[in-house]
């Protein structure tokens, strides 16, 4: 159990929520969380070409002396060994510790900025992106309630990231013994396209072994296919990495997937790399 | 992928043909970049703080006029603390963090914040110099620009300096200045592939300044004739300037606590601290208007002579200007320590002129505008403790060569005499208190590198808490170790150590064999270490207990071993790899 | 070139991470392209070189240079299949049968390497006698004859009429096996599978009865199976 995972708690019944997701996440693939309880309003993550400050909404400073009670209740309950607590050795100022980013998972919500109320559908905080963009770890986002996943869904492009996100959702899936669907949408391209990167990629054997399905779309809209993904499957994609602009002109698959899918997410960004075979 | 590679390939130019084999030139035109940048940042503030003084003097006459000082320090942590949400810092201390820490890596916020907020505090009057703030933005601008780009952490780090060394030539018009203080106190390593990028950008720094201010000095002074006698009252006057920096220090400290202690006391909120502070200063300020704002005039008659108030209003000067700064970046006010060490340096000089003028009048001493100069470098050498820096920073902002003998003199002297007293510089205090301050090429730069997570051993071969010895002693047949981790065979959780020195005895008595089980015979209370345990500390656990190895034991699960045998091993080529650039 | 991280590091024969963090800090002339590291090799070998590590490709020669050192021990059955069996050794004192004996060994063909061997053998002789008991002697050189180039070898030699050897058990030693060993490591080796051998009681019982040749090479095989399980 070597594999880690990132929790930022946030001491109130939302916060918990996602904790018990996280916990979830940990129970389910053997891995240990780390909970970092914060103690001041900001924080910076130094990756390897970015840095990022996350300023958290105030009340992920409520009632700091109950907190890790709570967390260590939630995480009992789930079966997992004592969780460990994190706690910043380097502060780049006296109020702004470094949090370090040498995890296997980061779980977030969808915004960490702004106030909770903000949070629905259809919106990933600014700074969950950037840490997505910046992360070598994929980012697990939770939704707001806790509902256990039984199943894994990939978002299956043919991009380099994507490619990513199919090995990831393979290993999860050997790991927890779930079954795994592969979703793709058709767009310029026909599905021999798709099937030359996986073949490219040494990917096929896999497919085979691990794969329920692969589902390829050739028509209907993004969106409207997104209906077939099961209720309560873990969706795992890839960030492409666009430009802003190109996101912002053609919106990203991203951006669709969480606009419209309420299950967990596992963001698999163009910086993420497997650092352990497990 | 690809596509977006031949997209974007110019953001990647390290991987341009003409930068594969040799990244210099890469660097040279990156910093000459980063150099126009930051002193277009260092030409801002210098306007900004021009605009704010101009529009502050027709409000200097009023009773109130004290009040500005504090409103300017508050609307300034208020800025930083709510618009801009950057965890306030002194600056400089900040730049060389991200240095040591992090290859150079620093926000983008911090490109701008320092210059409005430094704009504000020291326009309104609060006794701060704009160097820190600018050298904070051109740093940040660097880092910024490097990010862009995809730097390494190497070139990142020149890039940083560049950043630094652009602004402070800017704001100076001082382009050695800028590449020696960026080399003695940022990068801390004079190495070519560091010196060249950082002397261009430096060169394009003062050359912006120079295009749009015109080219002159900061403070120009006279021609002095330095006779053997100065000389050697210079050496008095360092010692004097020593105690000036020693007491300027720790008055900065004593009221940072002091502040502190109060605000914690009455939970106030974050803006009271610097809004005090700045209107203990706006008093003073009322009856002594020469210790508000950089400062820069008062140097300006001092060095030029035309100063002419006595010894003991001068030797009041020198300890309110000290008092004002101490209230101003003690108590929470931004802005940077360079511009008040040069008045209260030029202050001291002048003091100490006065005083020995006094003592023997028949002597011809030089004229009190050199004492004044000497004074400055004495005060900047011993608070950055950098000498270097002191010596060319007088050189060129007055135009002085002629001074230089007794200049380095002080330089040395000073700096030498503050170490003594305080070891670590005012900037790098904190830092080296902490275990922050780790240059290249040292042991404490080798050893924050490597991690236990590199320098673990994963060969050692596991044993079951209910093996018996005899089952085990055909392990150690096997093995090519000492230490045997013992886990149980239920739950996996690793229960103790086995070391074959503490064995080796009963190992080569087969009737023990059958009945003793490794249970009995291990260690329980082992000292472990954690994958994420920083390697000081590891070796200092190793060294307190006389240990040469220790189990890597993450949540109840042995990893791996840590030896000192590998550590020496990973040491030696990380030090050689260090040392390859 | 181009390489995936984890072939690279090995090239290098360095940690994964510390690579990376080589890469990173751009202590290391290599560019990072996702998982895969580029680079110049000539670049790469000169850096190797001047912080004294190695740099080998996979695959190419360079790799299997030194790997001679880990080879597998040999095998007590093929080592004695090396030096052969013989029988009706004649000699009256200990100088004469292991002179005889020298003279049955395979390899050592020249007059003075012969004598070289011989000397070597009765200085070990007079230090202590190899007669480790039971009928048995052990002869074998005072160091391992480190200049051979021949492999290791044991020649089993069965004496015409037992003679005193000076054993441990003072029994008349009819029977020796002439070692000669290239190291030390495996001198230590083949000397504990021998002895392992001679405590069988069913191996000094066939040795007693003078065996042939592939009896004995199949109890030793014998035996050997059962050290290994």
């Amino acid at each position: 159990m070597d594999l880690q995972l990132l929790h930022i708690f946030r001491n109130t019944p939302l916060g918990r929520e996602l904790l018990l997701q996280s916990a979830y996440f940990c129970h389910t693939l053997g891995v240990l969380p780390v909970i970092y309880i914060p103690q001041y309003i900001k924080f910076l993550m130094y990756f390897e070409n970015d840095v990022v400050q996350v300023d958290l909404d105030s009340s992920y400073l409520r009632s700091p002396s109950t907190a890790r009670e709570h967390v260590a209740e939630t995480i009992r309950r789930q079966d997992l060994p004592e969780p460990k607590f994190l706690e910043p050795k380097n502060f780049t100022a006296s109020t702004l510790p470094d949090i370090p980013v040498n995890f296997d998972f980061m779980c977030c919500p969808r915004t960490v900025s702004d106030l909770s109320s903000k949070i629905g559908l259809g919106y990933i905080g600014p700074r969950v992106r950037r840490i997505i963009h910046s992360a070598r770890f994929p980012v697990l986002i939770g939704c707001s309630v806790y509902k256990p996943w039984k199943s894994i869904s990939v978002f299956f492009g043919g991009s380099a990231n994507a490619v990513k996100a199919v090995r990831l959702g393979f290993r999860l899936a050997r790991l927890t013994g779930f079954p795994l669907d592969v979703f793709t949408q058709e767009g310029k391209r026909d599905r021999k396209y798709y099937e030359d990167v996986m073949e490219k990629e040494n990917l096929k054997a896999e497919m085979d072994k691990y794969a329920r399905q692969w589902r390829v779309y050739d028509s209907g809209d993004f969106i409207d296919n997104l209906y077939d993904v099961p209720h309560d499957a873990l969706v795992i994609a890839g960030a492409y990495g666009h430009g802003v602009i190109k996101e912002v002109l053609f919106g990203s698959t991203l951006e669709k997937i969480q606009t419209h899918l309420p299950n967990t997410l596992l963001i698999v960004g163009p910086n993420y790399r497997a650092a352990m075979q497990g | 992928m690809a596509r977006f590679s031949t997209l974007n390939i110019w953001r990647y130019p390290s991987r341009w043909i003409l930068f594969r084999l040799d990244d210099r030139l890469l660097l040279i035109i990156i910093g000459a970049i980063v150099g126009i940048c930051s002193g277009l940042a260092a030409v801002a503030m210098y306007q900004g703080l021009l605009a704010m003084f101009n529009w502050m003097n027709h409000y200097r006459g009023y009773w109130w006029a004290f009040l500005l000082p504090g409103c300017g320090a508050a609307i300034a942590a208020i800025f930083l603390e709510k618009i801009l949400k950057e965890g306030a810092g002194h600056g400089v201390p900040e730049v060389v963090y991200s240095v040591v820490r992090y290859g150079g890596l620093m926000r983008l916020r911090s490109s701008f914040s320092r210059i409005i907020s430094g704009c504000l505090t020291i326009g309104s009057g609060g006794s701060a110099g704009p160097e820190a703030p600018v050298v904070m933005s051109g740093a940040a601008i660097g880092s910024n620009i490097a990010q862009f780009f995809s730097l390494n952490d190497r070139q990142r780090v020149a890039i940083v300096g560049c950043g630094s060394a652009g602004a402070l030539a800017a704001i100076f018009n001082a382009p050695i200045t800028g590449l020696v203080f960026t080399i003695e106190v940022i990068v801390g390593e004079w190495s070519a592939v560091n010196i060249v990028p950082i002397a261009i950008a430096s060169v394009a720094g003062a050359e912006v300044c120079r295009l749009l201010h015109g080219n002159q000095f900061l403070f120009s002074s006279l021609d002095f004739n330095v006779d053997l006698v100065d000389t050697l009252a210079c050496v008095g006057l360092a010692v004097f300037t020593a105690a000036a920096s020693v007491l300027l220090t720790r008055a900065l400290r004593h009221s940072n606590k002091i502040s502190n202690k109060l605000s914690n006391k009455f939970s106030m909120p974050f803006w009271w601290r610097p809004f005090v502070g700045g209107c203990l200063v706006g008093l003073i300020g009322l009856a002594l208007p020469d210790v508000l704002g950089e400062g820069y005039h008062a140097i300006r008659l001092m060095v030029k002579g035309l100063f002419s108030q006595g010894l003991m209003f001068v030797t009041i000067l020198m300890l309110a200007k000290i008092t004002a700064t101490a209230l101003t970046l003690g108590w929470g006010g931004s802005g940077g320590i360079f511009a008040p060490c040069l008045a209260i340096g030029s202050f001291s000089g002048l003091v100490f002129h006065r005083f020995i003028d006094f003592l023997g009048p028949g002597v011809g001493w030089v004229d009190e505008g050199c004492f004044a100069l000497l004074g400055m470098a004495g005060l900047t050498s011993g608070m950055l403790q950098a000498p270097l820096t002191g010596i060319f920073l007088i050189v060129e902002v007055t135009g002085g060569y002629g001074v230089i003998l007794p200049l380095i003199l002080v330089s040395a002297v000073s700096s030498t005499v503050t170490h003594a007293f305080e070891p670590a510089s005012f900037y790098l205090k904190e830092l080296v208190e902490k275990g922050h301050y780790l240059r290249p090429r040292t042991d404490g730069r080798v050893l924050a590198d490597l991690t236990v997570r590199e320098l673990v051993e994963k060969d050692c071969i596991v044993v079951y808490k209910n093996m018996k010895l005899g089952d085990f002693a055909n392990i150690v047949k096997k093995s090519h170790r000492n230490f045997f981790p013992v886990e149980d065979e239920n739950t996996g959780d690793f229960v103790g150590m086995i070391h074959l020195d503490d064995i080796r005895q009963y190992l080569f008595n087969p009737i023990l064999y059958e009945t003793v089980f490794l249970e009995q015979i291990m260690h329980t209370h082992v000292e472990t270490v954690d994958l994420d345990d920083d390697l000081p500390d590891v070796l200092e656990r190793m060294d307190a207990k006389n240990l040469f190895s220790m189990p890597v034991v993450v949540n109840n699960r042995f990893i791996g071993m840590i030896s000192k045998a590998t550590l020496l091993d990973k040491y030696r080529s990380e030090l050689m790899v260090q040392s390859y650039y | 070139m181009q390489l995936d991280l984890e072939t690279f590091a090995k090239c290098l024969d360095i940690p994964e991470t510390t690579v990376e963090r080589w890469i990173r800090q751009g202590r290391i002339p290599v560019r990072k392209k996702g998982n895969k590291c580029e680079f110049s090799q000539t670049l790469i070998e000169k850096w190797a070189e001047t912080n004294h590590l190695k740099f080998v490709v996979p695959g190419t020669e360079k790799e299997t240079e030194d790997t001679g050192q880990d080879q597998a021990l040999d095998e007590l059955q093929s080592v004695m299949r090396r030096g052969g069996v013989f029988y009706d050794i004649k000699g009256e004192s200990v100088g004469d049968v292991l002179w005889s004996a020298v003279n049955k060994a395979p390899f050592f063909d020249k007059p003075e390497e012969k004598k070289k061997l011989y000397e070597s053998l009765a200085a070990r002789e007079e230090m202590m006698s190899t007669g480790i008991g039971k009928g048995v002697a052990i002869p074998h050189p005072r160091t391992p004859m480190a200049e051979a180039e021949e492999p290791a070898f044991i020649t089993t030699c069965f004496l015409k009429s037992p003679i005193d050897y000076g054993s441990i058990d003072r029994k008349p030693v009819f029977v020796l096996f002439l070692m000669v060993s290239t190291s030390a490591k495996l001198h230590l080796h083949l000397l504990a599978q021998l002895s392992f051998c001679l405590r069988d009681e069913e191996f000094l019982q066939l040795l007693k009865q003078y065996p042939n040749p592939e009896e004995l090479y199949g109890k030793i095989a014998e035996i050997s199976e059962r050290i290994e399980s």
